[in-house]
């Protein structure tokens, strides 16, 4: 047996004491069951009948929900920000964001918005590669880098590095590649397509930006959360939008994270998530912690006031937490890692 | 006596169920949910049901169905895993590690989730995983086969070796 599966079969034995305790069971589904009742058989022919009539009364001129099934602010999936710069990527291509083990600090779109992120020399995906764009740190010692031989400048006057190629990184088949270092924010964005004009489009897009398009700022220091010690939850009131900024998980040198995705949600998007944050039980923290991961969701209200809390995951318990810098929500569960979705 | 039988089934079992529920579906309240929605229809069939050679397949086959039932009505929420990094010491690692495999079961689809739960926590063999979930043999491999493949692509888990 691979190592991963046992780890996966100790895993789940794990968690699985977890899992509630059955004690009661047999009392609940005895109080469950059904039971024969003209009370009953009344009951539910009356919902019969309303359901009839709603569906009658619904039918009639076609109603859209704008907030079912839509991504939101889908225009902005052209813009990939990160670490202080964005790329526009081609809109036919769906992005995905990730952190791959072989390049630090990744992200990547690719034709079918799949990630990849396979291991050196091997490829995981057999499908036609299309466009690929990599982002990544400078120091996470990646070949695109050195690709970048000729100096040119971007926009706002940073003095950067681009060249061209081919590449067989992370696929069976040698593609066109181009890229262009950022030395000055130790950046490198690499691109391969089937085309030099599609390696061109992506790369001469690249501009600066160190609040991004969403509001999230390139680096912090400090994951700094607003809280009101008079407030009962974390997100009060109605919000009106929210912003995600995820940041490297780790700090660098410094102390700084890197902004790697961002992303904004519209106001159903924003209630949902204060419901699911505000329905995840205060605790008290516990020093022992080890806290990985570093998710700013910063929500807007209508008379422009902000409130931001701050998700992170718990090492060892499978657990997360918000915090408001005051108060501490810890979820057992899923639901504060899996709030609103990802690309 | 059915109610008698019923009720040593499910102090017999409930607690197992309500495992494998839990493992699926990852909330306490909707374990529950599973596990009583799965116990009331076998309680409707009780006679044959109980009368098999093994009520707890019946009753494990029920939670499975409802389980992907139910994530097909939130096909939408499913969702892929952000980053998780990785820090210093070997033992650190192996926490995060296991967080990850633990936040990345969570994240595979349904059925690929199902076929990991019913391999590795039920150990079922892939014959019977087939059974249960109607499909042929092949497929649960491919199924387990992605989902290793999607487990194996996350940086905290790929430098696991490929032998234990």
């Amino acid at each position: 047996m691979e190592r991963l599966e046992t780890i996966v079969r100790e895993v789940l034995e794990a968690h699985a004491a977890d899992a509630p305790p059955a004690d009661r069971l047999l009392e609940a589904v005895d109080g469950r069951r059904p039971r024969r009742q003209w009370s009953a058989a009344v009951a539910a022919a009356v919902v019969v009948l309303g359901i009839a009539v709603g569906v009658v009364t619904l039918r009639g001129p076609a109603r859209h929900d704008p907030t079912v099934r839509e991504r939101p602010f889908a225009s902005h999936e052209r813009l990939v920000s990160y670490h202080g710069i964005s790329v526009d990527v081609p809109v036919r291509l769906k992005t995905t964001t990730t952190t791959c083990s072989l390049l630090r600090n990744v992200v990547v779109t690719l034709d079918n918005g799949s990630v990849m992120c396979p291991g050196p020399g091997r490829s995981r995906d057999k499908k036609p590669v299309g466009t690929v764009v990599w982002l990544s740190a400078l120091d996470s010692g990646n070949a695109f880098a050195q690709l970048a031989t000729d100096s040119t400048e971007i926009d706002d006057g940073y003095a950067v590095r681009r060249g061209y190629g081919r590449t067989t990184m992370n696929f069976d088949d040698v593609v066109p590649a181009g890229a262009v270092v950022i030395p000055e924010l130790g950046l490198v964005v690499g691109v391969s397509a089937p085309t030099r004009p599609q390696i061109d489009a992506v790369l001469d897009s690249i501009h600066p930006t160190p609040i991004d398009q969403v509001g999230c700022v390139s680096d912090v220091d400090t994951l700094t959360p607003s809280g009101n010690a008079k407030a009962s939850v974390l997100v009060p009131g109605r919000p009106t939008s929210v912003v995600r900024c995820d940041y490297e998980s780790r700090p660098r040198a410094g102390g700084v994270r890197w902004l790697i995705d961002s992303h904004a949600f519209d106001e159903a998007m924003a209630q949902r998530a204060a419901r699911i944050i505000n329905g995840v039980a205060f605790a008290a923290p516990d020093s022992r912690w080890q806290l990985y991961g570093a998710t700013l969701y910063v929500f807007a209200y209508a008379d422009g006031t902000k409130r931001t809390v701050t998700v992170s995951g718990i090492a060892g318990p499978g657990q997360t937490m918000a915090t408001d810098g005051i108060h501490v929500a810890v979820d057992t569960g899923h639901r504060l890692f899996d709030l609103l979705p990802w690309r | 006596v059915a109610d008698e039988a019923f009720a040593d089934f499910v102090q017999t079992h409930g607690a197992d169920l309500l495992r494998v529920a839990y493992l699926l579906c990852r909330d306490g309240a909707r374990a529950e949910d599973l596990v009583q929605d799965a116990l009331i229809k076998m309680l409707r069939r009780w006679r044959s049901v109980g009368g098999a050679d093994h009520p707890n397949a019946y009753a494990r086959r029920v939670i499975v169905n409802e389980y992907l039932g139910w994530r097909r009505l939130r096909a939408s929420d499913e969702l892929v895993t952000d980053a998780i990094d990785l820090p210093a010491s070997d033992q650190f690692d192996s926490i995060v590690e296991r967080d990850a495999v633990w936040r990345l079961i969570g994240a595979l689809a349904p059925r690929a989730r199902a076929v990991l739960v019913l391999r590795y926590y039920e150990r079922l063999t892939d014959r019977e995983i087939a059974n249960l979930l109607g499909c042929a043999e092949p497929t649960v491999r491919s199924i387990a086969a992605r989902a290793f493949t999607a487990l194996r692509s996350h940086p905290a888990l790929a430098t696991v070796p490929e032998e234990a």
